[in-house]
């Protein structure tokens, strides 16, 4: 268990007192010379949301593809600072990245389901870490596809193609795709924005109904969501991280001014 | 409130509509206030019929901002400041309402009164009251158009008193119809308009602490001390006046 002095903790920006999952400090990001991310420490408490808002370019998305490395694929991109995930310095090459992704699961802005079957959409990744029974795997991807509450429209076309599906269920797909590896963690980067609003609706009673398992950290230019589904906010501009705290203060009574012209759409 | 603008600028135009709204609403109170006063310290029927009469515009405003609220809350989702601000008016819509029903039923007693002149000292009183809550009533408007946080708290806390007021005219004229036996029901009119003029200091205040809402984001801590103890005192009582 990750055991903070109270040092580090007085540093820290933490919303509420639960158990941290995620611990990022002091973590900067840079492509290039240029620093996207500036020294940024906070505390994603476990099994709860947390919203990053801002305007564009402010690093929320950086912020979000730091936490499973997933831009160590580009050349002269790297992060500096610690980001603990129980306690274990993610941010170390030494840790595994193969461990890292089956731990953290990312869910992006628009659909990617691979272009195969539902049912292999699911079970692709599992492969890669497990190896099951027939009967095993298909316990596993109806679990998934129930979880993500796509079960009940895809259960009798599990051969049909990915791609074949809505918008709102290719996003629901790549969500299960996403837990059916069974991660701690959760990233979901703007994940309804291409989205109509039933199926946003629909996304959002599913983001209700997985904290009770994952830790979730979302992305969204959404305020209103953000003010319904996360229970911490962070707001982010130029880079730093401005302001974090509970939900429902920052989006009735922020402390920082430039917090509240964005959220109330005074900003620049 | 922030004073940079929207940069939707509609969202701007819509807000500053409601407060509009909502000083034309405080005006029109005052001025019944004003009037209904005068109409029942002087028995001055046609004023007192006109305060009854025009209570209906403070009605249909009340209404307008109303809509105005619900309009803005499914238009535009306000958020922080501009959500406690649009909530704000649409409590302060109900407590101007309240104080124009309440200068409304001063008018009606005043055409209820004989022609008998009010007492000279209850006069006084009652006009010393009046003259402190008009007081109030304009300074707490001027704070909310100002989104002043430090003003609605001295407003708030100067109410007591009026309470305390309210308390000595409830001794005096039961004093004066013990020592007089004359004119008992337009003394018992006059406890009522008393009672009226204290409630319009309460709306006041409820007002004053709507702005510091909007102003701060919270509601001020600390539960007002009451001052009005008319309505404990019983026959046994020093029914002295006091003050």
């Amino acid at each position: 268990m990750l055991n903070l002095s109270q040092r580090q903790v007085g540093q820290m920006s933490v919303p509420v007192a639960s158990q941290p999952k995620l611990v990022l400090d002091n973590v900067s990001f840079f492509y290039g010379q240029s620093r996207a991310v500036h020294e940024v420490s906070l505390v994603f408490p476990e099994k709860q949301v947390s919203a990053l808002i801002g305007p564009s370019g402010c690093g929320k998305s950086t912020l979000l593809r730091i936490l499973n490395r997933i831009y160590m694929i580009y050349p002269k991109q790297h992060a500096t600072g610690k980001v603990l995930l129980d306690g274990d310095d993610i941010l170390d090459p030494r840790y595994p990245v193969s461990r890292l992704r089956s731990r953290v699961g990312m869910v992006f802005q628009k659909p990617v389901p691979f272009p195969m079957s539902i049912y292999e959409n699911v079970a692709y990744g599992i492969r890669h870490y497990e190896r099951l029974s027939r009967v095993e795997m298909d316990a596993r991807v109806e679990a998934a596809l129930h979880q993500a509450a796509l079960w009940d429209e895809v259960k009798n076309k599990l051969t049909a193609s990915g791609l074949s599906l809505s918008g709102g269920q290719q996003q629901r797909l790549c969500i299960a795709r996403g837990i059916a590896l069974r991660p701690e963690v959760l990233l979901l980067d703007e994940p309804t924005s291409a989205l109509d609003p039933i199926s946003t609706a629909r996304i959002e009673e599913l983001i209700d109904t997985l904290k009770a398992d994952f830790t979730i950290v979302i992305v969204t230019h959404n305020m209103q969501q953000a003010a319904r589904i996360s229970s911490n906010t962070a707001f982010m501009y130029l880079g730093e991280l401005v302001e974090y705290g509970n939900t429902s203060d920052i989006f009735n009574k922020p402390k920082d001014k430039r917090t509240e012209e964005y959220i109330t759409g005074r900003f620049g | 409130m922030s004073t940079t603008k929207h940069t939707v600028s509609s969202f701007d135009a819509d807000l500053n509509l409601l407060r509009d709204h909502l000083l034309q609403m405080g005006e029109l109170v005052d001025r019944a206030f004003v009037d209904a006063v005068r109409a029942l310290l002087t028995r001055d029927a046609a004023t007192a019929a006109k305060v009854i009469e025009e209570d209906g515009q403070v009605d249909v405003l009340e209404a307008r901002v109303e809509h105005e609220v619900i309009q803005i809350i499914a238009r535009r989702q306000p958020l922080a400041v501009d959500l406690r601000d649009i909530m704000a008016a649409a409590r302060i819509g109900s407590e101007l309402e309240r104080i124009g029903d309440l200068a409304k039923n001063i008018a009606k007693r005043a055409g209820a009164l004989g022609s008998e002149p009010t007492p000279q000292d209850l006069a006084a009183r009652i006009q010393q009251m009046s003259t402190l809550a008009q007081d109030q009533l304009r300074q707490v408007l001027a704070a909310y158009a100002d989104r002043d946080a430090a003003r609605a708290m001295a407003i708030r806390d100067a109410d007591g008193e009026i309470d305390l007021l309210n308390t000595a005219f409830f001794k005096e004229s039961i004093d004066y119809i013990a020592s007089t036996y004359q004119d008992i029901a337009g003394t018992a009119h006059l406890l009522f308009c008393a009672k009226n003029i204290e409630r319009i200091g309460d709306h006041v205040t409820n007002i004053s602490e709507n702005v510091y809402f909007i102003a701060t984001g919270t509601i001020p801590a600390e539960e007002r001390k009451k001052l009005d103890t008319s309505s404990t005192l019983h026959p046994g009582s020093d029914l002295n006046p006091g003050t």
